[in-house]
């Protein structure tokens, strides 16, 4: 470590002519015992088209937060980011990191609301500049790099009228999005209700350095962990081989406001109507602010629920015939506003969708459901206290679909998420320890959570609710096997 | 925030004297264990944190003295040996914070070396940041330094640990540090990609070649609220990611980070037929934007023939619907909001659009 720090130093002298900030370079030091060679890193540096920061560096601290999607940045500083260029640098990063004794996390948009990536110790790679879609469109396969947006991909495949279930938010990119599972669009229909399951192979960089094709065929034990390992995968996947679908030629959808009193009545439509509905429709409701209304209003003045539906259909008929058993129900009737009649397209969609997720400090947390008035007796209980200026609820149906068999082993009819968002770093405090204790109580009627929106710092203890009993066994020995040495960490509070 | 170690510490004061590197003997220096040589090496082995080289370059009886009132300025008085130099530093780092050193040269005479200089350091118990003038003063025996004596403007420092605030300087803001740029750039390439040739995909332009105060206006806008509302659809998502820039001060390093990008070639917009239909429209254009939609940064008018087709068609569409150029602060949005709505329709803009962009 210090080592790498000293190397730093050195070369942040050389570059500089005469005066020196010297305080930023300073968290890392630990000791004068290292010898004075200290240019491991350099020698890293030199071998990759790509960046290496050490802790140390002047810009380290930039570096650091430019890592992390949101505002809120997690106060933990690994010893070295390697911003990598290439496949390649990915393997000597990883062989470094081997021969150094440092433990590897990877990240691409840094969206992880906990910032699961970011660790004290260790090097993380950083693999958002690997980008580049490849689309076979007889065989409907995409191979993509783990840098490229949601969005994006969904604009390329539609040049091929080719789609993906990609992440509700255009700016997600789509590595770590697949490799914790993936609730993506329309799963109910394309991928056994997780996007992880439309990932026919991946190309990985294992602890050794090697990379290898991992797929039902080739390494299958590794093929396994990709598909949901998430945060705790011993690798770097560099390149998703995707299986895509026939695009839909619209996304037929309408959107419904109803006062915040009807979440009972809205939820018992989720419960009982939606899952009638055909796969290819897919139906969530969020809670949300009432525009104009003071945040101290009470609640059933200041919050609104907003349900959503898009069917992704090959017709405008189609799309009204699919629709139709649930717009005949009379809640429909009891909204206070809405948008009927909406053909819909991926850049329509992303684009609304946008504007519910503006830069903030945020957190989150989420639960699998499968009886949703039980959870939502509990989020009623605790909506009227949340502390953050911008608390979202939202409940989306994922199906019954009987899930392969993949690390991702989770899920529920019903996927709860809950985020939180506010202005000032003040606020944050409040914030978590709502969240904290609202999950802990939805334990109760919850069969786990989603890996990549869960609260992985506020509960580690946690984590292993993402997975079955057997996958998460599972997934420890396949560690020993591929990552005997520990080169890369484990979950977040494991390593 | 945990507290730095004490080892730590010491590092973080060694390296406030450690800015030489582009320290030169003023002097020729003198035969025999060339005294230069040797500060120079402590200062180096400041720089690496090096304690070894210290017990190795200071003599066990050496003596290092800081001039200074020592039961008002903690690391005042003199102390003596690799000892005395440790408590010296581990006293530096307990009381000041964010020091910055200067070092103008050594003057070199016989075994003895004097190094003129600044130090600039915030007192961790006031608050407040001083500018003090210095000069080091080295002797040098046997290739090991036997006597520090810093001559420093110390009426400043007391001033400082006392509350005066005339002491005082404006605090630098934190560096970004070098690289800077590169790592803020890394919120901008999923969507304008690496090289920041803008994908087509993702709906955003192509940043190179544009004129850099243009970009920082932009951002600027974004961040402030008057570019990027929510009906501005792939103008929206901006919004974010310039406000996760750090500050102005990180606009300003993206943006030398993307101004030193390989250009992409501009739209070759001199060779291109001009559309009847578009003939006078684009002598207006030509008035700000050059006669090749090469931009003109005096007018603040970005350049042309860097866009793509399609973002240049959508942002005239965005300037004549009020999605663009309609906050009271963004003057030059305003003119081109209202030079778009003399643009007689979408016939005539796409017309423009293909003329200046990129395909």
């Amino acid at each position: 470590m210090s080592r790498l720090a000293l190397w730093s130093r050195r070369r942040f002298l050389h570059a500089t002519a005469v005066s020196i900030p010297v305080a930023t370079a300073l968290s890392g030091a630990e000791s004068f015992a290292a010898p004075a060679k200290g240019s491991d890193a350099a020698a890293l540096q030199a071998r990759i088209a790509g960046t290496v920061v050490v802790k140390g560096d002047a810009g380290y601290e930039t570096w650091r937060e430019a890592m992390i999607w949101q505002r809120a940045k997690a106060d933990r500083r690994p010893d070295m980011i390697v911003q990598v260029e290439r496949v390649e640098d990915v393997q000597e990063a990883v062989r470094f990191a081997a021969a150094n004794g440092m433990k590897v996390t990877t990240r691409c948009g840094g969206h992880s609301m906990a910032a699961c990536f970011l660790r004290d110790r260790g090097m993380l790679i950083d693999v958002s500049r690997l980008d580049g879609i490849a689309v076979d469109k007889a065989a409907k396969i995409a191979v993509v790099g783990p840098g490229v947006f949601s969005r994006g991909l969904a604009e390329r495949l539609a040049e091929d009228d080719l789609a993906f279930p990609g992440a509700h938010c255009g700016t997600v990119p789509i590595s770590g999005f697949l490799l914790g599972g993936g609730v993506g669009l329309n799963t109910n229909a394309w991928s056994q209700g997780m996007s992880v399951f439309a990932v026919k192979a991946v190309d990985i960089v294992t602890a050794d350095g090697r990379l290898l094709r991992a797929s039902e065929t080739e390494n299958r034990d590794l093929f396994w962990a990709a598909r949901g390992g998430g945060p705790g995968l011993f690798g770097v996947v560099v390149r998703f081989h995707l299986q895509c679908f026939d695009a839909p030629k619209v996304i037929w959808g309408a959107s419904y406001t109803f006062a915040y009193g009807e979440l009972d009545a809205v939820t018992r439509v989720m419960d009982t109507v939606v899952p009638r509905l055909d796969k290819d429709v897919e139906v969530l409701f969020a809670v949300a602010a009432a525009p104009d209304v003071a945040e101290d209003a009470p609640v059933e003045q200041r919050q609104r629920i907003y349900l959503d539906i898009n069917a992704f259909v090959a017709s405008e008929a189609e799309g009204r015939r699919k629709l139709a058993p649930l717009l005949r129900d009379p809640l429909i009737a009891r909204a206070i506003d809405r948008i009927e009649n909406r053909a819909g397209s991926f850049d329509r969609y992303y684009s609304d969708n946008e504007a519910s997720f503006p830069q903030g400090f945020w957190m989150g947390d989420d639960a699998w459901i499968d009886r949703p008035m039980e959870a939502v007796e509990i989020l009623k209980r605790h909506i009227p206290n949340c502390p953050a200026p911008r608390g979202t609820p939202l409940l989306l149906y994922m199906g019954t679909n009987k899930m392969p068999e993949a690390a991702c082993s989770r899920i529920g009819r019903f996927y709860l998420a809950y985020y939180m968002e506010w202005d000032e770093p003040a606020q944050e405090a409040a914030s978590r320890a709502y969240c904290l204790k609202l999950f802990k109580e939805l334990k109760s009627v919850s069969s786990g959570s989603y890996i990549n929106e869960m609260d992985q710092e506020g509960r580690p203890e946690d984590i292993r609710d993402c997975y079955s009993p057997e996958a998460w066994a599972r997934l420890a020995r396949l560690r020993r096997q591929w990552d005997p040495k520990g080169v890369f960490h484990g979950f977040y509070g494991q390593s | 925030m945990k507290s730095l170690s004490p080892k730590a510490g010491l590092v973080a004061a060694l390296l406030l004297f450690s800015g030489v590197a582009a320290g030169k003997a003023l002097t020729t220096p003198q035969p025999a264990q060339d005294s230069a040589t040797v500060v120079r090496e402590l200062y180096e082995a400041f720089e690496r944190g090096d304690m070894a080289a210290l017990e190795r370059l200071i003599a066990p009886d050496a003596t290092w003295t800081y001039y200074g009132p020592a039961d008002k300025l903690p690391f005042g008085g003199t102390r003596y040996g690799p000892a005395g130099v440790a408590d010296f530093f581990a006293k530096v780092d307990e009381t000041l914070e964010n020091p910055v050193a200067t070092q103008f040269g050594y003057i070199v005479t016989g075994d003895t070396v004097a190094v003129p200089g600044t130090e600039e350091s915030t007192v961790r118990s006031t608050g407040i940041r001083y500018k003090a003038d210095l000069v080091h003063v080295f002797k040098v025996r046997d290739g090991k330094i036997v006597s520090f004596e810093e001559f420093i403007d110390s009426g400043k420092v007391l001033l400082a640990f006392q509350g005066d605030k005339s002491a005082g300087i404006a605090a630098a803001r934190p560096s970004l540090g070098s690289g800077a740029g590169k790592a803020i750039f890394t919120t901008c390439a999923g969507c304008h990609g690496n090289a920041g040739e803008g994908r087509a995909y993702m709906y955003a332009p192509n940043l190179t070649g544009q004129d850099p105060d243009y970009l920082v206006r932009q951002l600027t806008n974004f961040r402030e609220g008057k570019r990027g509302k929510t009906d501005d659809a792939h103008g929206f998502q901006m919004v974010g990611r310039a406000t996760a820039v750090p500050g102005p001060e990180g606009v300003k390093a993206v943006v030398s980070y993307i101004a030193a990008l390989p250009k992409l070639p501009a739209a070759p917009v001199a060779q291109r037929p001009m559309p009847a239909a578009i003939g006078e429209l684009v002598q207006t254009c030509a008035t700000c934007h050059g006669e090749a939609g090469e931009g003109n940064p005096t007018m603040q008018a970005p350049a042309l023939n860097r866009l793509d087709k399609r973002y240049i068609a959508q942002q005239l569409v965005n300037f004549r619907d009020g999605k663009r150029g309609y906050h009271t602060d963004d003057a030059a949005g305003a003119t081109m909001a209202a030079s778009a709505k003399a643009i007689p329709g979408q016939a005539e803009i796409t017309a423009l659009a293909n003329h200046y962009g990129r395909d």
